[in-house]
């Protein structure tokens, strides 16, 4: 009985923290149709920016509030300056942000550092639970709380305000949205600093949790993409529902089939793929 | 008006240009050889192949910064002659490694090279190495394969214990000193988590302890809850892993997280809490033994001083990485010393270096190397403990001089 609630309680906290990271991704693919592989950038550059503020200021609010600020400010000058120059070139945007990638991560090698580290958990959050014969670490329960607050401010924010309704109408439609008036260039920045928000948002989480290192920005951009191709690329819905089911198959295929550990993560997004491959909530 | 040849100015040198500039360019190889037999009195050149980006980059950095730490303090010079240090990056990767290694050895014209830290580049190495006959002294790159009979070569030396010796001697010391009989096995899922978890089961029973399980997760892995839950469900009374890198904080961390710290006690392989990991890793860490060849606490003269030079300079503990390091460049510059500077002889330099291990003090003890060039060494058992404001690997025993032929009964058929 212990074996299966811990085993589930992890599936779905790692999910969550999926989600936060797939999410933005899948946001930016919605609207922008571009292929952002600098997430894992914004993942890692946001986990360590969490960690120095961290060890300056010792407040996780503070270290999260800065990571993600600070993440999609620099998101924000890539999209103006370099990317919205190559709008409609799927491949060289690709291209452009696999560069990125590549120097982030050598930046953030020469400032931090090649040591492994782990952020250090908030305040109040250190210690493991007791719920009956389960040990269960408390921070990881707040990953949940917290992917769960997030994806219904997400969800509020596209189906009940008008900035949602533009996000779903450019994520329909761009040309008809251009169309009808909605200022495209400035959504298109909008969604990509959001995208890059809950990137550096996801980076404290999971740095806290999985610690940060160089290399967390490849791995982590490898699991956000099973992610969406499980859920739809676009969806938030899909994001959600992708994440928890990623986390939960990783834990028990693992737990169960501990041999075929690398083989978990990508069955399902090789599953979906042959079956549906638009993903589950996936608008083609 | 056509302009005559000879109204153009230097226009016989402008038009011979080109048939000069041909000419020095294909004399110039042949005036090298004149420039390399110069070179018997330039500075002894050696090549490191070691990583600097990449997962193993911080293991890599710190056997250069040990590297450095003698180099510098012998001022750079040996045997009478300077000494010239070309460093490349093998990245962790086998391929990279090999053309690195080429690149020293043919277009610097190094004398020897040092290096490297990944295995698997090591293996791609071997052959080359020893086909160019050149001396390699490896730092770090511990699979026991390297130094077994029919794989070693003459020219490769290892400082550092293989998977076997270590971990080997550690099943007999716990049936020994500690009342534990049934061990959970764990191992990273490559070839030195497998080979390092398999010498301490065999050693573990072959004193008369039991394996109750045995788990490989893969390297990399961000969660391990789905493994150490599986701890529960078993009779095991404590774990033994090889756990390393990016790895070893998650883990330790998440040992504790999940309430087996206190409960089953953890023992390894020090890469689980070497000096490199163990500062991020607080008090999660406090009371895991480990084994391995050095740890920064050992209480001799030597090292304390050695400890203090490092912190001195990187205001850290030294790790088992860097003290690696150091002692190569003890190791290379004694036996330059020893041969008066003449290293251009490599089968020369290759006997000198080995002849150099009882001369020199390393810092974690004595080492001398056996008949396939592999180190004999000490071997410590060490615990987690906090002294002062610093997490250190405390050292509960040492075994001395472990060779890797006491450890390879049970897979190599001599």
């Amino acid at each position: 009985m212990t074996f299966w609630v811990v085993q589930a309680l992890n599936g779905v906290s790692f999910g969550m923290l999926l989600f936060l990271l797939a999410a933005g991704l899948s946001l930016i693919f919605g609207v922008m149709k571009v292929l952002n592989l600098a997430h894992g950038s914004f993942y890692l550059l946001g986990a360590y920016l969490g960690l120095t503020v961290l060890r300056l200021t010792h407040s996780f609010l503070l270290a999260l509030a800065a990571a993600a600020l600070g993440v999609a400010a620099l998101a924000l000058l890539l999209e103006r300056t370099v990317l919205r120059r190559i709008y409609g070139e799927e491949l060289r945007q690709a291209l452009l942000t696999f560069g990125v990638l590549f120097i982030i991560a050598d930046q953030a090698l020469w400032i931090w550092g090649g040591n492994p580290q782990t952020l250090p958990k908030p305040a109040g959050f250190t210690a493991s639970v007791r719920l009956g014969d389960v040990i269960f670490p408390s921070y990881r329960l707040l990953v949940i709380a917290v992917g769960v607050v997030m994806g219904a401010a997400l969800w509020w924010l596209q189906e009940r305000t008008r900035v949602g309704a533009v996000i779903r109408a450019g994520v329909d439609d761009e040309e008809m949205a251009r169309g009808i008036g909605v200022n495209t260039p400035l959504l298109f920045t909008a969604v990509f600093a959001l995208g890059a928000f809950l990137a550096g948002f996801g980076g404290v989480m999971g740095g806290a949790l999985l610690g940060v290192y160089p290399g967390a920005d490849f791995e982590v951009l490898l699991l956000a993409f099973v992610v969406i191709i499980i859920g739809g690329l676009g969806s938030l819905k899909g994001a959600f529902v992708g994440g928890l089911l990623v986390g939960l198959i990783d834990n028990f295929g693992k737990a169960f089939f501990p041999e075929l550990a690398l083989f978990t993560v990508f069955a399902p997004m090789a599953a979906i793929l042959a079956v549906r491959p638009t993903g589950l909530f996936g608008k083609a | 008006m056509v302009r005559m040849h000879s109204e153009i100015p230097f226009s016989g040198l402008r038009r011979a240009r080109p048939v000069v500039f041909c000419l020095a360019a294909l004399l110039a190889p042949a005036l090298a050889p004149a420039a390399a037999q110069a070179a018997a009195s330039g500075p002894v050149t050696i090549g490191i192949v070691l990583p600097n980006t990449g997962p193993l980059a911080v293991v890599g950095q710190e056997t250069v910064r040990g590297f450095d730490l003698y180099m510098n303090k012998i001022g750079l010079r040996a045997g009478g002659r300077e000494i010239l240090v070309i460093k490349e990056d093998e990245e962790g990767k086998p391929d990279v490694g090999l053309t690195k290694a080429k690149k020293l050895v043919e277009r610097d014209g190094v004398h020897l090279v040092l290096g490297p830290t990944n295995s698997a580049t090591a293996l791609a190495l071997r052959d080359y190495i020893d086909a160019q006959r050149i001396p390699l002294v490896v730092p770090q790159a511990n699979t026991r394969i390297l130094t077994a009979p029919g794989k070693a070569s003459r020219w490769i030396l290892r400082l550092i214990e293989t998977s076997d010796q270590g971990c080997y001697p550690m099943g007999a010391w716990m049936m020994k000193n500690t009342p534990y009989r049934k061990v959970f096995a764990m191992g990273a899922d490559f070839a030195i988590g497998h080979h390092s978890a398999e010498a301490f089961m065999a050693g573990f029973k072959a004193a008369g302890g039991q394996v109750v399980k045995e788990v490989y997760p893969p390297l990399n892995t961000l969660d391990f809850a789905p493994y150490l839950t599986q701890i529960a469900a078993t009779p095991a009374d404590f774990v033994w892993g090889w756990i390393g890198g990016s790895d070893s904080p998650r883990f330790v961390k998440q040992y504790q997280e999940y309430g087996f710290k206190g409960k089953v006690p953890l023992y390894g392989y020090n890469t689980m809490v070497d000096d490199v990991a163990l500062p991020a890793m607080g008090d999660a860490a406090l009371g895991i033994t480990t084994v391995g060849h050095y740890t920064a606490a050992i209480d001799t003269p030597a090292n304390r001083s050695f400890v203090q030079e490092f912190e001195q300079k990187y205001r850290n503990w030294p790790s088992r990485y860097a003290e690696a390091g150091y002692t190569a460049a003890q190791l290379i510059a004694q036996a330059t010393a020893d041969l008066q500077g003449a290293v251009e002889d490599r089968a020369k330099l290759r006997d000198a270096l080995l002849a150099a291990a009882e001369r020199i003090q390393a810092p974690r003890g004595p080492i001398r190397f056996d008949k396939y060039q592999q180190v004999i060494t000490d071997i410590y058992i060490m615990r987690v403990e906090r002294r002062g404001d610093r997490l250190v690997n405390a050292v509960v025993e040492r075994i001395p001089a472990v060779s890797q032929e006491d450890t390879w009964k049970w897979w190599q058929k001599p």
